[in-house]
């Protein structure tokens, strides 16, 4: 259990969270988190609508220690999507930051939360799951992953090491805690008794750069858009002075800004970090080495420690020879349990898989380095979101015939031309109702008038095809 | 076009907006204004009048108003 190695640092004097002018100490937030004031039943689910602040935070982990099933979502979940989740889980409780008008259900309002509590609600559920992860978190999709103690004990762990985090280490959030890289970080700072400066402003708002310049932080994590913002502005101008380590995953970094922020970290003696990983792995399976950055730029490094990559033909299964490509596959004790898609997932016992097959085309160099080319499954990431295309095509052929591609910056959505329809109403529809049901930024989406979908031979839809109109 | 009309243009493109809600417009009013639509739209308007924004001026650059002042720093007048 990562609260246990939380609990370790109790007599510790140290600052834990800082939230602009409030400070937690270690003491403070293990007295905290191990009171149970809102009475959190065990084995229960309960949905975390959270930020990144105290509040939020010692509610997380006082759902880990009273042992219920945390599900975190963003604030920014549709009324609709929240409503599906609570049919589909029947949680015991919500947390959220903000408020929901048409939960009609008992409330406790709290200064800046609110809880929202449930009479009937699934209980008694398999004490080994603590968490539930979205997967295509930005869809809505009601499939979350199923976390074990063991998983996030494993990776957190795992990562706190190959990182070298320490007591010392001053993390600021950048990413939504929600968000299995955010939550991550969270987690292994916690975990080695580092502190954190909570932060919710974009990188590129003014308060975000006051915190830094307040703090002095000594590390902050990132997804290629942060990198590519930082490099735009010139990494020299920000104020990166007590900055000793950064890290970036959530999908590939254009090497051209690899080689800026390398050059960069060199000159002033920092390390970046660059990781892969799947919220199947609880967060991690890779990093590249800061010292072998220079000479693998482009790759995702290695397995993290404990875990194991081989790179297989998906026609025989076996293994492939360096530089040929095939699918990724991970293996490691923060593999998760699997998909849920109600509570009754949660009644069963599951066994720890150990085995993950990422999706990804990748190759190994004879240096035992992993470079990662392409994919097999029909998913994007839009700005380091994993956005499943076909669950934006199911959402949509509900109204239109569609077919959805993407290029990892836009999402193409081709819509089947119905002529007797006024098109301009089509597409102000599509747009609100993407807006509505998905967490991506609308400008994301292109959307396409086609007169016929292509199509093969079999009757399925010919993505290749289409790309060409895009 | 005028640099009133090239400035409107990149606002309407780069959030997918009508020229009519311009003016009011601030930073996170709309969600295609966020930070990663406020990137992309800083990189069209620095294609459209072929400057380069320092970090404050990106940072500082809170609203539809705003940004003219900024881009007075640039000599563009609108």
């Amino acid at each position: 259990m990562i609260i246990k190695e939380i609990e370790k640092f109790k007599d510790k004097k140290d600052i834990a969270l800082i939230e602009d002018s409030k400070i937690i100490y270690y003491k403070d937030l293990i007295k905290s988190f191990s009171e149970n004031d809102e009475k959190i039943i065990e084995r229960s689910i309960v949905f975390i609508i959270a930020i990144n602040n105290i509040d939020s935070i010692i509610f997380y982990l006082k759902c880990l220690k009273q042992g219920a099933i945390v599900l975190l979502l963003n604030h920014s979940i549709s009324f609709s999507n929240l409503r599906k989740l609570i049919q589909e889980f029947n949680p015991s409780m919500i947390f959220s930051i903000k408020e929901f008008k048409d939960l009609n259900t008992k409330t406790i309002c709290f200064p800046k939360y609110i809880i929202y509590l449930f009479k009937n609600h699934a209980s008694n559920l398999n004490s080994n799951i603590t968490l539930l992860l979205t997967t295509s978190g930005s869809t809505g999709d009601p499939k979350l992953v199923m976390v074990s103690n063991r998983n996030l004990y494993i990776n957190t762990e795992s990562i706190s090491n190959y990182l070298s985090i320490s007591s010392k280490d001053r993390h600021i959030t950048t990413l939504p805690f929600n968000y299995t890289y955010g939550l991550s970080c969270i987690n292994t700072h916690l975990f080695r008794g580092a502190s954190i400066v909570l932060n919710n402003d974009s990188i590129i708002s003014p308060k975000f750069i006051k915190r830094i310049n307040e703090f002095s932080p000594t590390t902050f994590a990132g997804v290629p858009y942060t990198y590519e913002t930082f490099c735009r502005f010139g990494l020299e101008k920000l104020p990166f002075s007590s900055i000793q380590k950064m890290t970036q995953a959530g999908g590939k970094l254009n090497e051209k800004f690899i080689v800026q922020i390398n050059k960069f970290c060199s000159k002033y003696k920092k390390e970046f970090f660059i990781m892969y990983g799947q919220t199947e792995a609880t967060a991690r399976m890779s990093y590249l080495p800061p010292k072998m950055l220079p000479k693998k730029i482009g790759s995702i490094g290695v397995a993290i420690p404990g875990g194991n990559f081989k790179i297989i033909n998906k026609k025989n299964y076996d293994s492939v020879n360096n530089f040929e490509v095939g699918e990724l596959v991970y293996e490691g004790e923060n593999v998760t349990l699997g998909y849920a898609i109600n509570a009754n997932d949660l009644k069963k016992t599951h066994m720890n898989k150990k085995v993950l097959h990422t999706g990804d085309l990748a190759y190994i160099d004879d240096d035992g380095y992993f470079f990662i080319t392409g994919r097999i499954n029909r998913f994007a990431k839009i700005n380091g979101l994993r956005v499943s295309l076909d669950s934006i095509e199911n959402k949509i052929s509900k109204f239109y015939k569609n077919a959805v591609i993407s290029d990892d910056k836009y999402i193409y959505i081709f819509v089947e031309e119905n002529t007797e329809k006024d098109q301009l109403e089509d597409l102000l529809f599509l747009k609100d109702f993407l807006k509505k049901e998905t967490e991506i930024n609308p400008i994301s989406f292109k959307l396409k008038w086609i007169k016929k979908l292509p199509r093969k031979d079999s009757g399925k839809l010919n993505y290749i095809k289409l790309e060409q109109f895009k | 076009m005028n640099n009133l009309e090239k400035y409107q243009k990149v606002f309407c493109e780069a959030f997918e907006i009508e020229k009519e809600v311009l003016d009011d417009l601030k930073y996170q009013d709309i969600p295609e204004w966020d930070s990663i639509g406020h990137m992309s739209m800083i990189g069209m308007l620095e294609e459209e009048f072929d400057i380069m924004l320092e970090m404050d001026d990106i940072i500082d650059f809170s609203s539809f108003k705003k940004g003219i002042e900024t881009l007075s720093k640039y000599d563009i007048k609108i």
